[in-house]
């Protein structure tokens, strides 16, 4: 799905996904996949690239060089302006060029600006998904800042290569999710993550649950009484069956079961109904611990109709270690 | 003293007088156990029970006695996260070190370590139970004061950094 890359970690978000170094992370984010931004921080101001910044947004028509160029115009300027009042020489140089590793892309230019800072940026449409991606790196003049940001800059897409999945990825996240689910809610705590999806125009919902210090959480409990402890409120009224099950060669732990809870599942229906949908009442759960990467997965689902294949296809899709990586003991001796 | 500076100390957070530690100056901090602070490990985890006593003026033991407060109280840390970082508080391990030491034991990333290491530390000595060696917080303070306007131009430097300088931010803040 992915072209070879260099660097290390695979940021996704509402459809953009790229390559950046591993100790990168998000630092801010906002919008939907329509109109949205996100910031990424190396968390070293004097490494090569200090930080990126990425906007989208739909455009609609045919975007030429010249339309491409307009929208940066306001961003150039305003870094020239703030060049002079620092008495700072500034000489933005935009350059379009023909993108060869992404042939979707209608237009692509490039541009880069030196004030006290530099950047390295590029704005392109894509046929395919009707998106502008405006992407700048900025960092250190000299050294290796042109080198650096150019790798990253070729690893970012604006769609992934199977255009039914969806790449999602931080904080060591990183799993496909059917594109026809949309981010509804996100909850990004230090060691604990989630993204919940729903599905367009229906009732169906997907939750991803990610916590790290998997060895201190977990210590001395059996995959099931963590579940327990871990699904109230989502599971509420759920008769489910559990069993035995594996992820990537973890044991994991497969919850089906439908939601029986009377007063609740009437409720439900009836608001549902009313809405000329089907409520979510089929549930199905699978929970797995990654001692390599000392994290622990939950990938939970309500759908209309049986479907356990939707929980399993992006537990199968994620990516929980990494070849190389090595197992922490409980007590922390790797 | 300038004017501007008096000003700062009375208004901190106006005029960029606010001296607001960098995070690699926090990084390289060492941080220090209370010394009247008893603790001990339990267990094979190593938990750590801290011990502290209040204190015992005669205004304290006045109203120790009316409210029944005892002499001492024990904290108990209960994972072997915290209890790791309060055995490292030791003046010699630098946050950064301690920080560095949890990602690698845990897995975690750089920034979710120090975020981790940070907020405890923090925790910490909000309750007065941690503190910095006298010299390294006077040389630290001396250096903050030395450039009483450094907030202002690390304002003036994240300005620069792209396009979303001087523009109001639709982004949410992560973490």
């Amino acid at each position: 799905m992915m072209t070879a890359r260099t660097a290390e970690q695979t940021i996704g978000w509402q459809g953009i996904t790229l390559q950046v170094y591993d100790d990168w992370s998000v630092v801010g984010f906002g919008g939907d996949s329509h109109l949205g931004s996100m910031r990424i921080d190396s968390g070293d101001d004097s490494s090569a690239i200090a930080g990126l910044e990425i906007r989208w947004s739909e455009a609609k028509g045919k975007q030429t060089e010249q339309s491409l160029e307009a929208r940066i115009k306001p961003l150039l300027r305003g870094i020239v302006k703030d060049a002079k009042k620092n008495s700072v020489l500034s000489e933005p140089v935009v350059k379009p060029f023909r993108d060869a590793v992404y042939s979707d892309r209608d237009v692509s230019i490039d541009f880069k600006w030196t004030a006290g800072r530099a950047g390295h940026g590029r704005i392109f449409h894509c046929g395919e998904c009707g998106r502008i991606v405006v992407v700048q790196a900025y960092g250190n003049p000299g050294g290796e800042f042109i080198k650096r940001s150019k790798t990253v800059l070729d690893s970012v897409q604006c769609h992934s290569g199977a255009r039914d999945y969806v790449t999602w990825g931080l904080y060591g996240l990183l799993l496909d999710v059917p594109a026809d689910f949309e981010l509804t809610y996100q909850q990004l705590m230090n060691v604990y993550l989630q993204l919940k999806f729903q599905r367009k125009n229906s009732t169906d919902q997907l939750m991803v649950e990610q916590w790290s210090l998997a060895n201190v959480q977990l210590k001395g409990a059996y995959l099931d009484e963590w579940y327990e402890l871990k699904s109230v409120g989502w599971t509420d009224g759920v008769r489910s069956e559990k069993s035995e099950s594996a992820v990537k060669d973890h044991p994991a732990l497969a919850v089906n079961g439908r939601r029986s809870d009377l007063a609740a599942v009437l409720v439900d229906s009836a608001r549902q109904y009313s809405k000329l949908r089907l409520p979510a009442l089929n549930y199905a759960g699978l929970l797995w611990e990654c001692p390599e990467s000392n994290k622990a997965y939950m990938i939970q689902s309500f759908t209309r109709r049986p479907e356990e294949r939707l929980v399993r296809q992006c537990s199968e899709s994620t990516v929980c270690h990494r070849s190389g990586d090595v197992i922490v003991k409980v007590g922390g001796q790797g | 003293m300038s004017l501007l500076a008096s000003a700062q100390k009375v208004l901190p957070g106006l005029l960029g007088g606010y001296m607001r530690p960098h995070g690699r100056d926090v990084l390289q901090l060492r941080p220090l156990r209370q010394p009247s602070v008893a603790w001990k490990t339990v267990g094979e985890d190593n938990l750590v029970i801290l011990t502290v006593s209040r204190r015992q003026d005669p205004w304290s033991n006045f109203a120790a006695r009316v409210f029944g407060i005892p002499l001492t109280r024990n904290i108990e840390l209960t994972d072997e996260i915290s209890s790791f970082v309060w055995t490292c508080c030791d003046g010699d391990h630098a946050v950064a070190d301690i920080a560095m030491e949890i990602c690698k034991r845990y897995k975690l990333n750089k920034r979710q370590s120090e975020v981790s290491v940070l907020t405890f530390l923090k925790t910490l000595q909000t309750k007065h139970l941690i503190g910095v060696p006298a010299e390294q917080a006077r040389s630290y303070k001396q250096a903050s004061q030395a450039n009483p306007a450094s907030r202002a131009q690390a304002a003036d430097a994240r300005k620069e950094v792209g396009y979303y300088a001087g523009r109001k931010r639709s982004g949410k803040r992560t973490r």
